[in-house]
């Protein structure tokens, strides 16, 4: 069976490490040997984090340290894969090393990490060269957005891939009635995740502008709220740092998720909401429009405008209880077939391997 | 950014009004302006006054319905300033609406030091050179090229050769500023500029402040071209420098970068002595750079996106967008709402009547075929136009028989240089010298039909937004009719045309082509017409990148399409090009030939193989050659 590797130079724990992690396990599943190759300064961490699964011990893992180490590791694959702008650069340098190299490429555009640093500078230039630099390279990206946005900037064909989340941990429960409980996460050290917009939207839920909710945030403790200058509004329960678990259980408990980031390219987080039953609103510049039905199975909302904003919590807040069941129901079957298996298989043939 | 000012709208008389304004990349003058009454709807000319370059024009353009506080019927218009005014000389520009005859509001407007020109607060080691602009200095220990800026670069470089650089080299669109550029003879581990932190202590002293500086590589040798770079603080004392610790680890590359820095200074720092930042590339041939300053954090913002960066990211995006779609897109459903891109119309002739056009015509030897071409020139205008003949050091009888040629005819201007410069700076020289709302870079083994200037400009006409136009020839890569590659693959030249059957040819276009004037990525150089406007806003020809072309007029393209300017292929013109049977050697493209790595290192991003294919698929160029070759079939 192929031999996949996919560079992953992190020391994991974010979304777009968790789902590579699956998708490994998935492609292993079925037969293909899939690695990942991690550099060696984030290599005891990345172990750590995933130590539950069990190839990651087994040989699944690859530790690299410079280009040639990496073009040892890759020339026992067929396809190398890299997972984020700088790990194109690593395989790109890894490249030049070998001779007569018949590997092929693959760029998994996780997001279109262009927009992460401001236009011209050295960060900048090094995210778009990521897109000038693997030969015959397979582009694939798990959004439309995404895969359009490579395409009308780059003119690169991309394909459009399953994206995955682990329906293991993200699934429904039954919910009890009463009052309901809006959730929100609060990013302080990624402005585009708009933590200042976040918080203002809850200080306003919390003093009963929309009605009598219950408001929840999680993903900053104490002090990363106090060194970005936050303030957690009156009336909000701000939970910090959650393992992935405890949101899953905060998520079943919750009745609505908002997402009022700049741009979303995939919008793990509300699919993972969804999962759990919970009705999400999400920005609808980037990747939600996929698998969120405005008004039908979610809500989509230009993030930037304010009373555009308002207005769909307004809408999401009076839904009656059936017309918010059915918009439960809407939302679990969108994402339900965001499995690690179905991931994989679309990878595969995206690489023409199935 | 909006570009109208409310205030003062409604007032008595005013028929419109002008700021200057800062931005990002440079000045600009914005305003809105009515246009005439009996003719509503229709938006009016402005013309600015520039002391010392002439008259420019431009067409404003309608604004949406929500710019309340306007009169109605209000039109908006953005002239950026050209590097050429930016110069720090004081000026008085002058804005007129050509509809109603009026001088706007706020005219005249002032610019030069202190106005339109923002100066670099380090600048001043570099401001005081007073080394030669250029020249060669050992390699090894640091070097002081100047008061306030040493090199050095380790072994195996023994040379280093030195440059003065004025204004971004890449994008030509920024304040003059000065960097040097350094390139070893050979690759060095560590090769260094360091420059005195003395001229920012005043920010830098109490708190934690951010060092800004842009750097790159000088030379492209390979594809997306980068280096591993450091930034040190260090000291110079007991006559030499000491680093005291590394603040930051970066790429560079071909193209500027801007590399940020925080640096906070301790009491022993002060105590050290005289402090310095050193800017290292590591295993480069070369380095260049302007001085550093501080520069104030990207913030987040209550209104619009919260993540300050975002806004620049996305420009940036969407300039990539407008390179492989269409340049003057005005939303795009994969990005957010954005402002108008190039936000000024080129100035088009109403009627028929084209606009006066001067036609630079650069020459360097040649006898019988340049005599053609001028001959084509003289007997085929039919509207205001003016040729600058650019003689690049040409031999004596080439300079005779031009002197010969144009004498005694005003239409007809010479410009000679005794020493050849180059391609591409005689273009730029003569560019400097026209001062009309559109100008043609043509080559000098071309030959016109009559009125080729009005359907070239019939194109610009038919396109809103054009800023280039090119034509169909023999041999202009995918511009070429009615073969556009030969069996092998190679360019064809269609050596069945020639150059009598110009008219023959052209009459045939008139027949065959339905006038679609379509959208294309890039132009083949050898007959451009080009707009004031595309000039002003993007600079002329870039010289340090394509000193001897090879490149440059793709890149003038793509940075046209950056900037939101269509560029238009006139589908009923035909310029008949002289071209060696040497000419596109087999299975290669003029894009990918030399100049190749500078363009694609300084475009990093845009896929010239898919701008290929699009020029390859345009539909309405596949039917003109179809009908072509069906008509050539019938006659024959």
């Amino acid at each position: 069976m192929a031999r996949i590797a996919f560079v992953l130079p992190v020391r994991g724990g974010s979304g777009g490490a968790h789902s590579v992690v699956q998708e490994v396990t998935a492609l292993r599943a079925l037969g293909v040997e899939a690695r990942v190759l991690v550099n060696r300064a984030n290599a005891p961490q990345f172990a750590a984090a995933y130590d539950r699964f069990a190839w990651v011990a087994e040989g699944g893992m690859g530790v690299f340290d410079g280009p040639k180490d990496l073009a040892l590791l890759a020339a026992e694959a067929e396809v190398v894969i890299g997972t984020t702008n700088t790990s194109v650069h690593s395989i790109s340098e890894a490249l030049l090393t070998m001779r007569n190299s018949a590997i092929r490429t693959g760029y998994y555009v996780q997001d279109y990490e262009p927009l992460f640093y401001a236009a011209g500078t050295s960060e900048h230039q090094l995210a778009v060269a990521s897109f000038a630099l693997l030969p015959n390279c397979v582009y694939f990206a798990k959004t439309s957005w995404l895969t359009g946005i490579v395409q009308a900037a780059h003119g690169l064909d991309a394909v459009r891939v399953v994206p995955s989340i682990d329906h293991g941990l993200y699934g429904p429960a039954p919910r009890s009635p009463g009052r309901r409980v809006v959730v929100a996460m609060v990013r302080p050290a990624t402005p585009r995740r708009a933590p200042r917009r976040t918080l203002k939207l809850m200080a306003r839920l919390a003093a009963g502008e929309f009605g009598d909710v219950e408001v929840v945030g999680f993903g900053a403790d104490a002090e990363e709220m106090e060194q970005a200058g936050l303030v957690t509004p009156e009336g909000v329960r701000m939970l910090g740092r959650l393992r992935q678990q405890d949101v899953a259980a905060l998520m079943r408990a919750a009745d609505v998720f908002l997402d009022l980031s700049d741009y979303q390219a995939f919008g793990r987080t509300a699919a993972e909401a969804m999962a759990c039953g919970c009705v999400a609103l999400a920005p609808r510049l980037g990747g939600a429009p996929d698998f969120i039905a405005d008004g039908v199975s979610g809500f989509l909302v230009d993030t930037t405008d304010a009373d555009a904003v308002a207005a769909a919590l307004r809408s999401i807040l009076s839904l009656s209880e059936s017309e918010l069941r059915a918009m439960r129901y809407a939302g679990l079957e969108a994402v339900a077939g965001f499995t690690p298996v179905r991931a994989a298989m679309s990878e595969m043939r995206a690489l023409g391997l199935a | 950014m909006n570009v109208i000012d409310p205030v003062a709208a409604n007032q008595g008389d005013i028929t419109g009004r002008v700021r200057l304004e800062q931005s990002e990349d440079g000045a600009r003058l914005t305003g809105w302006a009515l246009g005439e009454a009996d003719v509503p709807g229709e938006p009016p000319e402005i013309a600015i006054q520039v002391p010392g370059l002439g008259l420019r024009t431009l067409a404003a353009w309608p604004l949406a319905p929500d710019a309340e506080a306007l009169p109605d019927g209000a039109c908006g218009f953005t002239w950026h300033l050209p590097s050429s005014v930016r110069d720090g000389v004081p000026r008085e520009l002058r804005v007129w609406n050509l509809a109603t005859g009026l001088e706007l509001a706020g005219s005249p407007i002032a610019v030069g030091r202190g106005a339109a020109v923002q100066a670099n607060e380090a600048e001043a080691p570099l401001a005081r050179w007073d080394a030669p602009l250029t020249g060669h200095v050992s390699a090894g220990d640091p070097v002081e090229l100047a008061p306030g800026l040493f090199v050095a670069a380790e072994p195996p470089a023994r040379s280093l050769r030195y440059e003065l650089v004025v204004g971004d080299p890449m994008t030509a669109d920024t304040a003059p500023e000065r960097g040097i550029r350094i390139l070893a003879d050979a690759p060095s581990g560590r090769i260094a500029l360091h420059f005195p932190l003395a001229p920012l202590m005043p920010t830098i002293e109490d708190t934690p402040a951010l060092l800004q500086l842009r750097a790159w590589l000088p030379q492209a040798t390979q594809r997306a071209m980068q280096a591993q770079a450091e930034l040190w603080l260090m000291v110079f004392r007991f006559g030499g420098f000491e680093k005291l610790r590394r603040l930051r680890r970066v790429r560079v590359f071909r193209r500027p970068s801007l590399i940020t820095a925080q640096i906070t200074l301790s009491e022993e720092d002060f105590a050290a002595g005289a402090l310095w930042l050193g800017v290292e590339a590591l295993n480069a041939r070369g380095l260049a750079a302007m001085p550093p300053r501080i520069v104030a954090p990207a913030g987040s913002s209550a209104a619009g996106m919260e993540d300050q960066r975002l806004h620049s990211a996305f420009d940036a995006l969407a300039e990539l967008v407008r390179v492989h779609g269409e340049a003057a897109m005005p939303t795009h459903a994969l990005l957010p709402a954005m402002p108008p891109a190039a936000g000024q119309s080129p100035c088009v002739a109403a009627g028929d009547a084209h606009p006066f056009t001067q036609v630079i015509l650069p020459v360097y030897n040649g006898d019988d075929i340049v005599r053609g071409c001028l001959r084509a020139l003289r007997a085929a205008g039919t509207g205001p136009f003016q040729v600058l003949i650019v003689d690049d050091g040409s031999r004596g009888f080439t300079a005779e028989m031009l002197r010969r040629e144009v004498a005694g005819d005003p239409r007809f201007i010479l410009h000679r240089r005794d020493t050849n410069r180059g391609y591409t700076k005689s273009i730029n020289e003569a560019v400097a010298l026209t001062q009309a709302p559109w100008v043609v870079v043509l080559n000098s083994d071309t030959v016109v039909p009559h009125g080729w200037l009005d359907r070239l400009h019939a194109a610009a006409r038919a396109r809103p937004g054009t800023g280039m136009v090119g034509p169909l020839s023999n041999a202009a890569t995918w511009q070429s009719i009615p073969e556009v590659k030969r069996p092998d693959g190679s360019w064809s030249v269609n050596d069945m045309i020639e150059p009598e059957h110009l008219d023959a040819v052209q009459r045939l276009l008139d027949e065959v082509s339905t006038r679609e004037y379509p959208e294309f990525p890039v132009l083949n150089g050898f007959c451009t017409l080009i707009a004031r406007t595309v000039l002003d806003r993007i600079g002329a020809y870039d010289e340090e990148a394509f000193p001897m072309g090879y490149g440059e007029e793709t890149d003038l393209c793509l940075r046209a399409r950056r900037a939101g300017f269509r560029l238009t292929l006139a589908d009923d013109a035909f310029v008949y090009h002289h071209k060696s049977l040497s000419f596109g050697a087999a299975g290669r493209s003029p894009l990918t030939r030399a100049g190749g790595l500078e363009m694609t290192n300084k475009h990093l991003g845009v896929n010239i193989a898919a701008l290929e294919r699009t020029m390859q698929s345009c539909p309405a160029l596949v039917r003109v050659r179809a009908r072509m070759l069906d008509r050539l079939k019938e006659i024959s």
